[in-house]
């Protein structure tokens, strides 16, 4: 699978790259800043894009704003940014269009490396992985607000978490030790709880969980 | 605000320009009534009285130049126009003798009106403006005397008894009023300075001489043959021809002539709330000089205009003059001025000398507000350098220290899926990649209370809502546009609302808040209100460190805490837009 890096710090790009082809993706270019990211897209035609969003020459938020013209662009180019911080708003702004094919995580997430393949993984496929961190804020400011989170179970409550993460079913039987099942049992009483509409599909699931807790 | 600088504003032109136009359609007015008036009183004279009423008109043109000349070089002083008003009571007079009926009785009935103008003059004088009630009482009368008193006279001269018993009557009452202006410009004779009185005793002797002269020696006509009638004719011309000569030389040369402006200047300053910039103003319009300008030097030989703004030194050109303002003998400021309208420089050195106390302390204001500024500027720089020194700090930690803690993380977890590693090591490694992971989240939230760095690349209103995102309690935020805020003031807003979040979830027990951050007029205005217990203070939190902080940047802080009501931190800070 055709990866493009972009990461301003050396070290970092090398051991990012390093990991990743020892996983068995192909590195076909790492760079440094957002107009080579750009350059590369075009050249390479990779299958995966992943950026930092503090990139040269400004430092403040380029791989973000390459990341949003690259989805114009190639549509087909899944896409994970990278950050030291998670907001709300750059999650919304990446996932919320709908087209899938999207990671928004916490740099620190690189260290557990399976956890990591498999959340870029799911991203090619077409599926979502927003960071554990922005999630709760997610989820925290909804239970805050009032709009139904509240009412939910401890482990309801895990769940939907999961399930905003951007996990399958499968994946969160194994994590929290249910059968799958029981997994489907759970969503469905989070969907009635909440009112959200029942869909199979993992990405439809998260962007309906989304627009839920974003309002 | 003073009367006096709402005066200047209101005024669209420099009042030079004003006048100079002013004067010179005046002139042209002039020519043309020195026209037509020859033309109504020549025709069908003889050769003598030819001269005589040409000269009569010479002394219309006398008045009137004299008149102009004094109001284009003292524009604020009214002396210039009350002797063109002069001059048409002399262009009347000389009516009388026009061969139209119509227009010489015109001429008779304002006949004497020039004698009520000298009177006019003499207590107006240096300023242009009576003052008190007896000088305006006394100047009214006169006038009333001149016109009123004529009617009668002209009324009845088919029967010369009446007319000369209205005659008698106009006499009398002309002596009461002389009488009342014999006492008034005796008083203020009495009450000038020695150098004043010098030139106001013979110019009020004059003037006086002038107005019971003329009229007296009327009666002389009769008696006189037809030379001495003509010589005495030419006399009493020429003495009505010399008042306003010596009117004029007495208030330009006088040494005293601005005196009815400086009186009205030191009124000013009297009742000037706001001294900022009334000098120069004051001083502009005293010596009738848009142009003038008042600097004082500074210490380190720069000069500072009256706001406490750097300002060019004092220039000497063609069109420039300096006169220096001496206090105790140590120069407190300069006034740079244009020669053309003011020849003298006694005449400026004088105007600043009255105000010489006014611009020493406006001196010292300048002084004062120069290091006012110099302290908010190195205020300014100081927040300024610590912002620097954050973002360096959070930049490098991000950049090294967290990076290495990622790739710390990632070779403990290497070795963790080694194919080598036993289960021991294995596991030892993951809980190692664990614990580097907890303490890079520790080092995530310590970067970025040392400086979000999203507020340097987003800015102010996604920080804030990060901000609002992660509160525990359901808080609001309600933000306008914010666009163009100075990283400065966008930071000291910031760290304001991060810490009374802070404070309203520690202390406050509140079961909502509202963030508000808006620009409105030229000003950028947060707010954070919470329902909570109240009682908070200012001093004493985290807020109270971020006071200073505030000032610095030009901005205040309230809060609004009575006990039980909540607690409303509100925070303005001026931002223009740009």
């Amino acid at each position: 699978m055709r990866v493009v890096i972009a990461e301003d710090e050396a070290l970092l790009r090398q051991g990012l790259a390093l990991v990743l082809e020892q996983d068995g993706f192909e590195v076909v270019s790492a760079v440094g800043t957002a107009p080579e990211l750009e350059t590369a897209v075009e050249t390479q035609h990779p299958a995966l894009v992943i950026t930092d969003i503090r990139m040269p020459p400004t430092h403040t938020d380029e791989g973000l704003a390459a990341a949003r013209r690259i989805r114009q662009s190639h549509p087909e180019v899944a896409i994970v940014v990278l950050s030291q911080h998670v907001q709300r708003r750059y999650a919304l702004e990446l996932v919320g269009n709908g087209q899938g094919s999207v990671g928004y995580l916490l740099k620190q997430r690189i260290a557990d490396v399976r956890t990591f393949t498999q959340d870029l993984r799911r991203v090619v496929r077409g599926g979502t992985a927003l960071d554990p961190d922005v999630v709760e804020i997610l989820l925290s400011r909804a239970q805050v607000l009032g709009g139904g989170v509240e009412r939910l179970t401890p482990r309801q409550r895990e769940v939907l978490g999961y399930m905003a993460e951007g996990r399958s079913n499968s994946w969160i039987a194994s994590a929290i030790g249910f059968s799958e099942k029981a997994v489907v049992q759970h969503t469905s009483r989070i969907y009635d709880a909440l009112g959200l509409p029942v869909d199979a599909d993992d990405h439809r699931r998260v962007l309906a969980v989304l627009r839920y807790l974003a309002d | 605000m003073s009367p006096f600088v709402r005066q200047r504003r209101a005024r669209p032109q420099p009042i030079t320009e004003l006048v100079g136009r002013g004067a010179l359609l005046l002139a042209l007015l002039g020519a043309v009534l020195v026209g037509m008036q020859l033309a109504a009183v020549l025709p069908g004279t003889s050769q003598p009285t030819t001269a005589v009423l040409v000269l009569y008109t010479g002394v219309f043109v006398v008045y009137l130049a004299a008149g102009l000349l004094a109001w284009w070089r003292r524009p604020a002083n009214r002396m210039g126009p009350l002797l063109i008003v002069a001059s048409l009571a002399v262009f009347a007079g000389n009516l009388g003798n026009a061969t139209v009926p119509a227009l010489a009785l015109i001429g008779d009935l304002f006949a004497t009106v020039v004698f009520a103008a000298i009177v006019h003059l003499l207590l107006a004088f240096p300023s242009g403006r009576l003052r008190g009630t007896a000088s305006t009482v006394v100047v009214l009368a006169g006038y009333a005397v001149a016109i009123l008193l004529q009617v009668p006279i002209l009324l009845t001269l088919n029967d010369p008894a009446a007319s000369d018993a209205f005659a008698t009557v106009q006499r009398v009452a002309g002596l009461a009023v002389m009488v009342a202006v014999a006492l008034l410009l005796a008083r203020a004779l009495l009450s000038a300075d020695a150098a004043f009185r010098r030139v106001l005793f013979p110019l009020y002797g004059y003037g006086f001489f002038a107005v019971l002269a003329v009229p007296a020696s009327a009666a002389g006509f009769g008696l006189l043959g037809a030379d001495l009638a003509l010589a005495l004719a030419v006399s009493q011309l020429l003495i009505l021809a010399g008042v306003p000569v010596a009117f004029v030389v007495g208030m330009l040369r006088g040494g005293f002539p601005r005196t009815g402006e400086l009186m009205e200047l030191s009124a000013a300053l009297a009742l000037a709330e706001d001294q900022e910039a009334l000098l120069t103003d004051a001083l502009a319009r005293t010596l009738g000089d848009d142009t003038l300008r008042l600097v004082f030097p500074s210490e380190n030989g720069a000069y500072l205009d009256e706001r406490g703004e750097q300002a060019d030194p004092p220039a000497v050109a063609d069109d420039r003059a300096v006169t220096p303002v001496v206090v105790a003998g140590r120069t407190v400021a300069s006034i740079e001025y244009d020669p053309r309208l003011t020849a003298d420089p006694e005449q400026v050195r004088q105007a600043g000398q009255v105000i010489a106390i006014a611009i020493d302390r406006s001196r010292l204001s300048a002084e004062l507000l120069r290091s006012r500024r110099e302290l908010l500027a190195s205020r300014a720089r100081l927040v300024d350098a610590a912002d620097r020194e954050r973002l360096r700090i959070a930049q490098d930690l991000h950049d090294g220290l967290q990076m290495h803690l990622v790739l710390l993380a990632l070779e403990a977890q290497q070795i963790a899926h080694a194919a080598e590693a036993g289960a021991d090591t294995s596991a030892r490694s993951i809980s190692l990649r664990e614990n580097i992971d907890a303490a890079a989240s520790d080092l995530r939230r310590l970067v970025h209370d040392v400086l979000p760095l999203p507020l340097v690349g987003r800015g102010l209103g996604d920080a804030v809502e990060d901000l609002v995102d992660r509160m525990p309690i359901p808080t609001a935020l309600e933000m306008g546009t914010l666009d163009d805020i100075p990283s400065a003031t966008a930071t000291t807003a910031y760290f304001v609302v991060a810490e009374a979040l802070a404070n309203t979830v520690k202390h406050a027990h509140a079961d909502r808040v509202v963030v508000t951050v808006s620009r409105a007029d030229a000003a950028l205005v947060v707010s954070v209100a919470d329902t909570g217990i109240g009682g908070a203070h200012l001093r004493g939190t985290g807020l109270g460190g971020l006071v200073d902080r505030v000032e610095a940047v030009g901005g205040s802080l309230h809060l609004t805490s009575p006990p039980g009501e909540g607690t409303t931190l509100r925070m303005e800070i001026p931002c223009a837009s740009s």
